[in-house]
């Protein structure tokens, strides 16, 4: 798969589970976004967002890098870090 | 933002953090002296972990934490945590991470988590679980605290070991023998440090310190403590164990004693939160447990006074040898002060 292509399918799942976990139907996401724009972006919504991410993409984050994620494009590299360690 | 433990400088900006962040009104914010009792460590030392922003000093998470001893790789408990939006969405679990791993803790446990975290800490590789709560209900006509919908019937009580009260820490110190290679196998164990502060120099309650020993004993070294605290409310009274130590076996056999105190000193119930304790052990001492199907209240907050029952959920990271009671962390601390009216 293509890099654009790829990290493109990897922003479209998040963004969907973005939405579901903070019910907010309409969210588009972008990689600069952070807690100032989605306020319920606290420890446990990170959990509940971490586990939807493993379920959906079939990985497992540590700890540490769960740590590492302040921003969707932080939480895009990790996937995408993930992703292509499984292959 | 720069995760660190706290010194006693940081004391003033923390209670401030509690004050804005969690209640105006805590006792913490009016009761300085607890809050030393609490999380004073050393003269420069307080036992918190903060997370500040190093810009501008700004702090957006605390936790706390109380030792249950100082071994190298200590027992600790979490209390009071409280994060507040940041650019850091993982920032709670930063702080209890930083703290289990600064600390080298053996043992890292927390009582009174809200359920819905419970998920966090499972996620953290936590295991999680509630507290059991067993009573022993006197045969009163009436009851003013609890509320009494079926008169359960009691186990019976078994057993003459006697629970023999110990003044003094000094006292204690003296007449406790446990097999430390088994005691501090129990997790948390509890060292004298920690015993006496809690339960001999506490600010804020008086606790019954009672080492148990076999009915025909005359060693006089007791091998099991069990503490207690009587709680006076609406014109009534109970006695609930915050505590217990040691040899599981000394209390099993206790029953008789238990009986004659609840009716000797008028109690309405002597209850127990307790995780790691047998159930046989308890209902030989004559209580039940209560569960979802029992009609009965057993009120656990006296301050203010709720005729509710109440689960307390915990965490810990380690289920082995593992025992938990309600005075574990800070479970059994006052929301007022001695004399002061309650809201």
């Amino acid at each position: 798969m293509q890099k654009g292509v790829k990290q493109k399918m990897i922003k479209e799942k998040l963004q969907s589970i973005f939405r579901e976990i903070f019910d907010l139907p309409d969210l588009i996401i972008s990689e600069d976004m952070d807690t100032n724009d989605i306020e319920d972006w606290d420890s446990l919504s990170q959990v509940l967002l971490v586990e939807e991410v493993q379920k959906e993409f079939q990985i497992e984050i540590s700890m540490d890098d769960i740590f590492m994620i302040h921003t969707i494009g932080d939480f895009i590299a990790v996937i995408k870090k993930y992703v292509d360690e499984e292959k | 933002m720069k995760i660190r433990l706290a010194e006693y400088t940081d004391k003033r900006d923390i209670l401030l953090f509690i004050k804005e962040y969690w209640n105006q009104e805590h006792i913490f914010i009016k009761w300085d002296e607890l809050f030393d009792n609490y999380y004073g460590f050393s003269e420069n030392r307080i036992n918190f972990a903060i997370a500040q922003d190093e810009q501008d000093g700004k702090i957006y998470g605390i936790c706390g934490f109380i030792y249950a001893n100082h071994n190298l790789h200590p027992d600790v408990w979490l209390a009071l945590w409280r994060v507040i939006p940041s650019s850091i969405p993982g920032l709670g679990m930063q702080l209890v991470n930083f703290i289990h791993k600064e600390l080298k803790c053996r043992v890292l446990c927390c009582c009174g988590i809200r359920e819905d975290v419970k998920k966090l800490y499972r996620f953290m590789g936590y295991t999680t679980g509630s507290l059991k709560h067993f009573y022993f209900l006197a045969d009163h006509p009436t009851y003013n605290i609890a509320i009494v919908n079926r008169k359960k019937p009691s186990s019976i009580p078994c057993g003459l070991n006697k629970w023999i009260l110990i003044a003094s820490a000094e006292e204690f110190e003296s007449r406790v023998d446990f097999d430390d290679e088994v005691y501090k196998n129990i997790k948390p164990y509890k060292d004298m440090a920690y015993i006496e502060n809690k339960y001999y120099h506490n600010l804020a309650y008086q606790y019954k310190v009672w080492g148990i020993c076999e009915e025909k004993s005359i060693t006089e070294k007791y091998q099991a403590i069990i503490i207690g605290r009587e709680i006076c409310c609406n014109g009534s009274k109970i006695l609930r164990i915050v505590d217990f130590l040691g040899n599981e076996l000394l209390l099993e056999n206790s029953g008789v004693f238990a009986d004659t105190l609840l009716r000797e000193q008028g109690y309405e119930y002597i209850d127990i939160y307790e995780y790691g304790l047998k159930d046989e052990t308890l209902e030989k001492l004559g209580m039940v447990l209560w569960d979802e199907d029992d009609p009965n209240i057993i009120p656990n907050y006296f301050e203010p006074f709720e005729q509710s029952n109440v689960k307390i959920h915990f965490f810990t990271s380690d289920t082995e040898n593992f025992r938990m009671f309600k005075a574990d962390g800070d479970q059994e601390r006052p929301n007022v002060r001695p004399g002061e009216e309650i809201i």
